[in-house]
Parts: C-alpha cells; sequence; structure tokens
C-alpha cells in the first residue's frame, strides 16, 4: 500500500465514520438541558465549580469517618487478646491458655523446652497419653532480674530440674527443712530469650485417655 | 429550546470562554464544529456506535463543566477535545474489556452513516473501509490512537503529543509502528483473498 493509498483510505474511513444525525440532535439536546438546569441550580453568577465545592466537605467527612472507623479496627486488632502483667500475682500465658479448663498439657520431658499446648477435647485420631503431666498456668513468680526487661508479649514455658537450695536465688522462699536435691519449675522465657517468671510444678500423674 | 450557533468568526477559544459564562449557543456551537472529530476517535477507538454516542456527550459534558481548565498555551482545542476523548474512550474500554471482546463489537451489519456519491461504484470500496475499520480497531490500544489522531484527525506531531501527554518522539515511534502494525493486516487480508463480501461476489458472477 502506498502512501497515496493510505491516506486515500484514511481519508474515507473519516469521511464514513460519522455520528448519525438523529443522534447528534439528541446528544445537542441533552447538552443544552443539562447546560440550562446547571444554571437553574447554580444561579446565574455561580462560577462553574461551585457545585462541585459544595458536596466536597461531605465528601471529607465521609472519608474521616471511614478513616478513624479503619485505624481503630486496625489499633484493635493489634492488641493481644490479654495482655501478661509482669507484677500480676498470677500471671498467665493467655494466648495459649482456653478459658476452661485452664490446664496446659505438657509431656514429660525432662530438661526440654515444652511447647504449650492447650487442651482440647481428645479426638479420634489422637493417641492416647500414656503418661501426662496435668499442670494449672499458676503461680508464676518474677524472677528478681527481670525489672528492667520489656514487657513480656509471648513466650514459651520451659521445663527443667533445678536444685531447691538454689530456689532463693529465684525469688521463692523455701523451709530450713527441705531436701536439696532437684525440684520441677516451670520457667517462663520471653519473646526475647530472657527468663521473666518461674512456678514450681505440682505434679499429679495420672492417665488419660 | 433553541439556541442559533455562533458565527464562525468566533474563535474555539472564545467559545469555551463563553460557556465558561454560560453561554449556551457558545456550548451548540462548539459541539457542531467538533461532535463529528469527537465522534470518530470515540468510535475507532471503541468499536461500539452507541459507545461511541456515549463517549461524544461524555466529552461536551465534561467540557461544560471543565472549560475553564482549558489552556490556551499548552494544546488546541481540538487537541485537548481529542484528548478528552481518548481518555474516555480509554476508560470505557477498561469498563468493558471484561465483559465484551473488541472484535465482536464490530459488526458489519451495525448502522453506519455512510454517504455514498456512487453506490455502485463504491460497492467494493466500502467493504475495503470496514475491513479498515477492523484492522484499526484490532490495533493494540497504545498505536490505535496515535493512528487515528494523526492519520484520521490530521492532527500534528504536537497537538497529538498533547493530548496523549506524551513526549512527541514517543508519537513518531508509536505512529510508525502502527502504520507497519496496520499495513501488514491490510496485506494479509489481501494474501487471504479479500473480504467475504469480494468472495460472495465472486461466486456469483461465476
Amino acid at each position: 500500500m502506498s502512501a497515496d493509498e493510505y491516506r486515500g483510505a484514511m481519508d474515507a474511513l473519516a469521511r464514513e465514520t460519522t455520528m448519525a444525525p438523529e443522534s447528534a440532535t439528541r446528544i445537542e439536546r441533552y447538552l443544552l438541558d443539562a447546560f440550562e438546569s446547571r444554571d437553574a441550580a447554580d444561579g446565574a453568577h455561580t462560577p462553574a465549580v461551585k457545585s462541585v465545592w459544595t458536596w466536597r466537605p461531605w465528601m471529607y467527612a465521609a472519608a474521616a469517618i471511614v478513616l478513624v472507623v479503619g485505624v481503630g479496627y486496625v489499633w484493635w486488632a493489634d492488641q493481644p487478646p490479654v495482655n501478661v502483667g509482669r507484677q500480676k500475682a498470677q500471671p498467665t500465658v493467655a494466648e495459649h491458655v482456653p478459658a476452661a479448663p485452664p490446664t496446659v498439657e505438657s509431656t514429660v520431658d525432662r530438661s526440654s523446652s515444652v511447647e504449650v499446648k492447650t487442651a482440647h477435647p481428645p479426638t479420634p485420631k489422637r493417641k492416647p497419653a500414656k503418661n501426662t503431666n496435668v499442670v494449672t498456668p499458676s503461680g508464676f513468680v518474677d524472677l528478681p532480674w527481670t525489672a528492667g526487661l520489656p514487657a513480656f508479649e509471648s513466650g514459651e514455658i520451659v521445663r527443667m530440674d533445678i536444685p531447691a537450695a538454689s530456689l532463693p536465688t529465684y525469688g521463692i522462699d523455701i523451709s530450713p527443712g527441705a531436701g536439696r536435691g532437684p525440684v520441677k519449675a516451670d520457667v517462663l522465657i520471653g519473646q526475647d530469650g530472657f527468663a521473666r517468671q518461674i512456678r514450681l510444678v505440682t505434679t499429679s500423674s495420672r492417665s488419660t485417655q | 429550546m433553541s439556541h442559533d450557533p455562533l458565527s464562525e468568526d468566533v474563535t474555539d477559544e472564545q467559545l469555551l470562554a463563553r460557556i465558561v459564562a454560560r453561554d449556551a449557543a457558545a456550548l451548540s456551537s462548539l459541539f457542531r464544529r467538533h461532535q463529528a472529530g469527537v465522534y470518530r476517535v470515540a468510535m475507532l477507538m471503541t468499536g461500539s456506535i452507541a459507545a461511541a454516542e456515549d463517549v461524544t456527550q461524555d466529552v461536551f459534558l465534561a467540557v461544560m463543566h471543565d472549560a475553564a481548565r482549558f489552556e490556551s498555551g499548552r494544546a488546541t482545542v481540538l487537541a485537548w477535545l481529542r484528548g478528552i476523548a481518548r481518555n474516555h474512550a480509554r476508560r470505557k474500554l477498561d469498563r468493558d474489556r471484561r465483559t465484551v471482546q473488541l472484535p465482536d463489537r464490530v459488526d458489519l451489519t451495525e448502522p453506519v452513516a455512510v454517504v455514498h456519491p456512487d453506490p455502485i461504484g463504491d460497492l467494493s470500496n466500502a467493504e475495503e473501509i470496514v475491513a479498515l475499520r477492523r484492522a484499526v480497531l484490532s490495533l493494540p490500544v497504545r498505536y490505535r490512537e496515535v493512528v487515528v489522531l494523526c492519520d484520521l484527525e490530521n492532527l500534528s506531531y504536537v497537538d497529538a503529543a498533547s493530548a496523549l501527554e506524551c513526549a512527541v518522539g514517543t508519537v513518531r515511534s508509536r505512529l510508525h509502528r502502527g502504520r507497519a502494525l496496520l499495513e501488514a493486516k491490510m496485506r494479509a487480508r489481501l494474501a487471504n483473498g479479500g473480504s467475504a463480501g469480494a468472495k460472495r461476489g465472486t461466486r456469483c458472477l461465476a
């Protein structure tokens, strides 16, 4: 296709692509109606942009409401379910412990890290535990050196054997006639790896399903 | 309501100024001067008569509201209007893309206002024009809009660049590529024996 042929074809296409006269008339009438009605609504001497500005404050107010609600929701969603207070008498790991029954199961594994699990109802697939220690997640006391640490956010409980004689070091008083052998204790390790609280384990062996 | 169009001596810029001052006759005059070009851009961008009419109406509604925003130093009114038409057409294409495929929107049976000084002699020519329209519509949008503005609306490179909000060099390169694609499509059509209508005519004559 030569340049002249191309030019001719494009000119022909342009000539043939025209709006139907009745459509043009209809659109022109619509535009003039809209023009007149806008004049009637805004007043003859009102600037053209006035109508836009009249509804903008409403838009800003709506946007502000949406923003406040959104920020509030995000703030609320970011909050942990229950804050573990460092100075509480009986702190609990609320995100790990169900409301009822308030028990934490852990396998008997001496001196190893114990993942805290909630005590869900038994399911058919679950293997029966031969011998589990059922402990109550209470009785933690703050370790003496935790005053300067950041607030506890999350962590895990580690069960370990510690000498009974060292308990006063951790802020736990012992009677003078107590034995000097090892005792089981749960240590609450914070998100930063520092131990925060300790409790002695009161065990009661029993068989579960 | 009747609004007599203003004299041809009144420039487009003056018409816009009068529209800002709430002169309905100026809007009517501007519409009559430019509706054909705006419609052409819309039609060859969207491929649909209904969509093109909607875009044309939207363009002049935008002019009605935003005539004060026209800056005479940046572009001509002609380029400004084509630019608005292009933007509205692209927006409409984006909205309709999920539901309607572009090639299907070109229908040979659609009523198109056609002028036939020599109906018999132009019978095959009409088919060629339909084929050319299809070829233009099948171009990628970035090439199509440049071809439409420069080769159908005869806008200068500067005006086209202003309407498309891009550099003049971009217009040149896209136009070159668009023309090459268009020529390739037309050559392919010729190689395939032309339009279906031409084939039907051959069979009838045989």
